[in-house]
């Protein structure tokens, strides 16, 4: 049964944000016994809230409170993340891929690449092999543990063609947290084609029905919807004590905790953060390095869609339906360092193609008029489409601030993002422009579409995690290099962003430190 | 890169726009207008004027023509701006005022007022391009609303090959998410 628990219990963890961070770590902690109160802005939704529909979804996940982007970033809407329970575990694609052994260390392998802040991380490979082992299990990834991959669709199979013609070798349906049959309580996956609308049918890993129920069944968790943190608490002694909070209603409530955990998206993170400065803490918590907010990472990413000889349907079937690895590696002799990943994806309907490929692409009639729709519209069932995401390079001044004067709906300066890219991006998406329209004309396109970032779903770094205190926010466990009881528990902690989708990372992550966690508690060392 | 023409609404809700929209009375009521030369897609204006509801319709038509769609979903965008403008007195200005401006055919030296709707196509589109490149919010405003609305039309969508919601239909796991059949056999 879920329990509740006092504002005045301090002996509880208290987790900010239930997504792949917050809603794991949550779920691990109170199957060793800790008592969790797990408070997430969002509200909580059931399947039956998950509908095929883009515009509803878009509607009903989306973090929409204000925020600022600028340098190449959209300015008013420079990421697109999830506000519910199971956080971007919602909209997830499902791709679950391990780093590359080199991406743990990326300062050594890459050496000093002016501009960008790269620095290897306090764990390595070895050290997080058998986290990602359970967080595979944990989630049903295809390809490990014996469960099979999940069938490729129209859109992989085009890709599939084009990749095997130019000679790419690593071309299958992926690492994907999506059941191909029925396993661990949910259904196998039929092929509906909106996974990231959140899966209708729960097919999909995520923590909203994951992770949440199982945790409250332990008797040892409390979700509390609809909360949004304001600060977090400190004593004399510079140790966390709780977090204030504006509850459903709008009421400011205070919870007294044990140990806090911060897992908000890497932009609330930081936010969070600056926000609860304090006179001990004036540049707020965790932020004797300057760190927090900074070092703020995307992924390189990139979209390719080509207009095929035939139809596609490419909405037909799993998003991410399958993957290139060849371009993965780190081979400075392509002119960067560091590598990405080809992944289909198709486009979110015709209303989102009709604008995206005429506003975002160079290399069509304009945005409007009848060579337009004859061009772009109308072929739209021929039209096949892949993401290019890889690493990008963390930068000191691509960061998390707060504005200056201008408030959102709780009374919270807004954050700005400010993101611009390095020259290593940019002749990696030159790269990945190139190898994704070859595989496509390969295949027979009459067109490609060559289309910029879209606004950010992994979004990465910017409470890094470092072995000196002086060069991060936090160190190998998660908790601050300034406040041992105060623990940065969301892909904020990445010191690096490598180049695969970040969610199995992040619950592996979530894994190893409800572990590290509970045994320091045990000790009493927290 | 810009992106600054990507609102939040245009990237979210590109396909929720109809599901405010306003019902369209088959016949014509009284104070309504029959909009085409069809009466059948004629509605009740709840804000807009004769001339600018015309207008708005032909210009949603040349912003994204498709031949083998009647007026009925441009009609639906445009009674769907009708029934905002209804609730927003600035909009209501922004498209009255941007019809009117369309409505201009320059000449040399000279301009003359012809109703945006009774203009040649030609003309229609250089009174189009001039307010595109002038400006201009009214003509991001009815391009957006276009886009969305006419796109996010389900049967409008469909007729392009999105084939909209799955989940009712059992997925496409045996309805043809694997049935491409003009690939050559990869190795």
């Amino acid at each position: 049964m879920a329990r509740t628990y006092d504002l005045n219990d301090d002996s509880v963890v208290v987790i900010i944000g239930s997504g792949a961070g917050g809603g794991t770590l949550g779920h691990e902690l109170s199957e060793k016994g800790i008592d969790v109160v797990c408070l997430e802005a969002g509200p909580r939704l059931d399947l039956g809230d998950i509908v095929n529909d883009w515009g509803t979804m878009g509607a009903r996940l989306s973090w929409n409170d204000k925020r600022i982007g600028t340098g190449v970033l959209n300015p008013g809407y420079p990421l697109w993340v999830c506000k519910t329970v199971g956080g971007t575990t919602v909209h997830w694609a499902g791709a679950s891929l391990r780093f590359q052994e080199h991406e743990w260390k990326v300062r050594t392998v890459y050496g000093d690449v002016p501009g960008a802040t790269l620095l290897d991380w306090p764990i390595d490979a070895a050290e997080m092999d058998p986290y990602y082992s359970r967080a595979e299990d944990k989630l049903g990834t295809t390809g490990t543990h014996g469960i099979p991959r999940l069938p490729g669709n129209n859109n992989y199979k085009v890709m599939e063609y084009g990749a095997k013609k130019l000679g790419y070798q690593t071309v299958h349906t992926g690492n994907m947290s999506i059941n191909p049959e029925p396993r661990d309580g949910r259904p196998g996956c039929v092929q509906l084609g909106f996974c990231m609308a959140g899966c209708a049918i729960g097919a999909k890993w995520s923590v909203l029905y994951s992770e949440v129920p199982k945790a409250e069944a332990t008797g040892h968790f409390e979700l509390r919807p609809e909360s949004m943190v304001v600060r977090v608490l400190h004593d004399d002694s510079g140790k966390a004590t709780g977090v204030e909070y504006l509850d459903a209603d709008g009421n400011l409530q205070m919870q007294k905790a044990r140990v806090v955990a911060v897992a908000g998206n890497s932009v609330e993170t930081p936010r969070l953060l600056l926000n609860s400065a304090s006179g001990m803490f004036p540049d707020g918590l965790a932020n004797s390095s300057g760190q927090v907010g900074r070092n703020y990472m995307r992924h390189l990413t990139a979209t390719v869609y080509a207009v095929m000889p035939g139809a596609v349907h490419f909405d037909r079937g799993t998003q991410m339906a399958g993957i290139v690895m060849d371009e993965v590696r780190n081979d400075t002799s392509r002119g960067f360092a560091g590598g990405y990943l080809m992944e289909t994806l198709p486009g979110f309907g015709v209303a989102a193609i009709a604008g995206n490929v005429g506003g975002m692409a160079v290399d069509t009639p304009g945005t409007w008029g009848r060579d337009y729709t004859r061009e772009v519209i109308e072929n739209y069932r021929n039209m096949a489409g892949m993401w290019l995401v890889g690493e990008d390079m963390p930068q000191a001044d691509n960061r998390v601030t707060l504005h200056d004067t201008e408030k959102d709906q709780y009374g919270l300066p807004i954050p700005v993002v400010h993101f611009d890219e390095h020259p290593n991006d940019l002749a990696m998406r030159n790269h990945a422009y190139r190898m994704g329209s070859a595989v496509y004309e390969a295949a027979g396109a009459s067109k490609t579409y060559e289309l910029p970032p879209f606004p950010g779903t992994h979004n990465l770094g910017t409470c890094r995690m470092s072995a000196n205190a002086a060069d991060g926010v936090c160190g190998p466990t998660g908790a601050t290099h300034d406040i041992p009881n105060l623990f940065i528990s969301d892909g904020s902690q990445f010191t690096t962003g490598a180049a695969e989708n970040p969610t199995l990372t992040i619950v592996a992550l979530a894994i190893r430190q409800a572990e590290l966690m509970a045994e320091a508690m045990r000790t009493n060392s927290i | 890169m810009d992106f600054s023409y990507l609102s939040r609404r245009t990237f979210l809700q590109g396909t929720g726009t109809t599901a405010a929209g306003v019902a369209i009375t088959g016949t014509l009521g009284a104070g309504g207008i029959a909009v085409a030369e069809d009466a059948s897609w004629a509605f009740e204006p709840k804000a807009l004027d004769e001339t600018t509801i015309r207008g708005l319709i032909a210009m949603a038509r040349q912003l994204y023509p498709h031949d083998f769609l009647d007026d009925g979903p441009y009609v639906k965008v445009v009674a769907d701006l009708d029934a905002s403008a209804a609730e927003d007195a600035d909009l209501q200005k922004l498209l009255t005022d941007g019809v009117s401006g369309l409505g201009v055919v320059v000449s040399g030296d000279a301009s003359h007022d012809v109703a945006f709707h009774a203009q040649s196509r030609g003309l229609q589109l250089r009174a189009m391009k001039r307010e595109e490149a002038d400006n201009n919010a009214f003509f991001e405003a009815v391009r957006g609303a276009t886009l969305g609305g006419l796109y996010g039309n389900p049967e409008v969508a469909a007729a392009l090959g999105f084939e909209g919601s799955a989940v009712e239909h059992g997925g496409y796991l045996d309805r043809g998410f694997d049935d491409i059949d003009w690939l050559p056999q990869s190795s």
